[in-house]
């Protein structure tokens, strides 16, 4: 069966411009992903891992199209991120921190209709979905009030329920529990795992620094430190004797990866248990 | 196929969004309402300054300074609005934070920028007719016969090269976020060169070149023209083919440049930076 991601060596540097960079100096780059290869079947949450700055957001703002990688191929559903963009975008939902993304004088019914309009629903279809949307975050109590009234829980499912509009067959899912207390994200990842995952068969990268929130939720996990994918495979099979539980096995693989001479000379350090 | 109800789908979505987010400021509306009377008022007293006097360069447009004025300011609001409305889209939702969510969606950013400029376009339109309701009603401007076409043709000829700029601009902000500098400069030469004010006959020998290459200098004569003098299509066919010629180029102009602007932000994955 086809893969419902696939990502081969895909890099990506972020060059530093400015009005100094371009009279006086050489501009600084930034390493955001180096060579990282990912399959994820459909079905699948596949934890996407690291520290600040390893490379999560970049990654998850290619597949959705808005970054475009320097160099390395992939696809989502079978479409090509280099050329079928727009395709791509009707086959993803994005669920991010940021409550931002909604306009907060409208309604949160309002603003559903709207982005539903940009995914090409209309008509009946169109309000069969937001009505799905709306009963699967239980959220239809709450679509008459204005966006700017909900809680933070409130608003982490109105994006959830957006992202379900188009009936995607990925969900990218950027450090969704960020703004909410522990209650909440407890009800966010039975919510994921039990019916986006199980129920719906939504293929899910979610994306954290939180490893007990990756242990808890996903199939697999991918491990990103400073760009290069240090691990990919179950997170249970991360912590063996050496270290038993996930945070040691996390820190003594950063460890090794920072004390590895090979890690600088370009040499793949994966531990890769997935095959 | 796409029926008529999908391709005009997101344009009313997009009017709706904008709707009823200005109707939940309420207080604009009777600000903007008294900002109209009160600008109609100072042109009305300005042009009492002429009554009575030939003025030879008013000539060509009835010899009434107050209608030649009240049209060239009524329009200028139209065309600062398709120089701005593409570029402000951008920038709004670049600093709100909605951009990434209108991205995301399989709708292509010129169907975003175009769609957002329906509700500036009504609500546009509804402030010019509130300009005219007060320039007849409360200060006795006459309204002649018109060219309905000839009007349509060239209000839509005039609008088109405002729209490409609009583009460009728009491309502007998404690489480089802050400024407006291709806005900036058509605003300041529109405004001094295009004959909004005044007749670009009063302008000095060395600056009429530069107003000859201004839409709104041949936007604002035809449709004065139409309006003031009764003028049909045969009448002002110079101003309109090269407004058309502009239209073209400046179009394909703004096209380019989103395309380009896209990818390199894409490329410095600066899309959604503010």
């Amino acid at each position: 069966m086809l893969p419902a991601i696939e990502l081969h060596n895909i890099s990506k540097t972020f060059t530093e411009r400015n009005w100094k960079t371009f009279l006086f100096r050489k501009p600084r780059q930034t390493l955001a992903l180096d060579d990282v290869s990912l399959k994820v079947k459909k079905g699948e949450i596949m934890g996407l891992l690291g520290p600040n700055g390893a490379g999560k957001t970049t990654l998850i703002k290619i597949l959705s199209t808005l970054v475009t990688p320097d160099s390395g191929e992939g696809s989502i559903s079978g479409l090509s991120l280099a050329t079928q963009s727009l395709a791509i975008r009707n086959k993803i939902g994005m669920v991010s921190t940021n409550d931002r993304t909604f306009y907060w004088r409208l309604t949160g019914l309002e603003n559903l209709d709207f982005f539903a309009t940009l995914y090409n629903l209309c008509g009946s279809i169109k309000a069969e979905r937001i009505t799905k949307a709306l009963q699967l975050t239980d959220m239809e109590d709450k679509a008459d009030s204005r966006f700017m009234s909900y809680s933070s829980g409130q608003k982490q499912r109105l994006a959830i329920a957006r992202a379900m509009l188009s009936d995607p067959e990925v969900l990218l899912m950027d450090e969704a529990t960020t703004s909410l207390d522990p209650i909440a994200t407890r009800k966010l990842l039975t919510f994921t795992r039990e019916t986006l995952a199980r129920q719906e068969q939504k293929t899910i990268i979610w994306c954290t620094h939180n490893l007990h929130e990756a242990e808890d939720i996903c199939d697999r996990a991918t491990i990103l430190h400073r760009g290069k994918v240090l691990y990919s495979g179950k997170l249970e099979e991360l912590s063996d004797s050496e270290s038993p539980n996930i945070e040691l096995a996390f820190s003594n693989l950063v460890d090794f990866f920072q004390n590895s001479p090979l890690a600088g000379a370009g040499i793949d350090t994966t531990r890769d248990k997935s095959a | 196929m796409k029926t008529t109800q999908t391709i005009f789908a997101k344009p009313i979505a997009f009017f709706k969004r904008d709707f009823k987010i200005a109707t939940s400021y309420r207080m604009q509306y009777a600000t903007q309402g008294f900002g109209i009377i009160l600008t109609t008022f100072s042109f009305f007293l300005l042009s009492k300054m002429f009554e009575g006097t030939q003025v030879s360069q008013l000539e060509p447009y009835g010899g009434d300074y107050f209608p030649f004025v009240l049209i060239g300011i009524a329009l200028t609001d139209y065309f600062t609005i398709s120089t701005n409305t593409f570029a402000n889209e951008i920038r709004t939702s670049q600093i709100v934070g909605t951009l990434e969510s209108l991205l995301v969606t399989p709708t292509s950013i010129i169907t975003i920028l175009l769609s957002s400029y329906v509700y500036k376009l009504l609500s546009t339109s509804f402030r010019i007719f509130f300009y005219i309701l007060v320039g007849v009603f409360l200060f006795d401007m006459l309204l002649q016969p018109v060219n309905v076409i000839a009007l349509s043709l060239a209000f839509l000829l005039t609008l088109l090269p405002f729209f490409g700029i609009g583009l460009v601009s728009a491309a502007f902000i998404i690489v480089f976020k802050q400024g407006n500098p291709i806005g900036g400069l058509m605003a300041i030469s529109s405004g001094l060169l295009g004959g909004v004010m005044y007749p670009v006959t009063v302008l000095p020998g060395w600056l009429k070149p530069f107003s000859t290459i201004l839409p709104i200098t041949h936007g604002l004569e035809a449709i004065r023209q139409i309006l003031l003098n009764g003028a049909g299509l045969t009448d002002i066919h110079r101003q309109l083919l090269f407004l058309a010629i502009l239209s073209v180029f400046s179009l394909v102009t703004g096209m380019v440049s989103i395309y380009y602007g896209l990818r390199i932000a894409k490329k410095e994955g600066s899309l959604l930076h503010y």
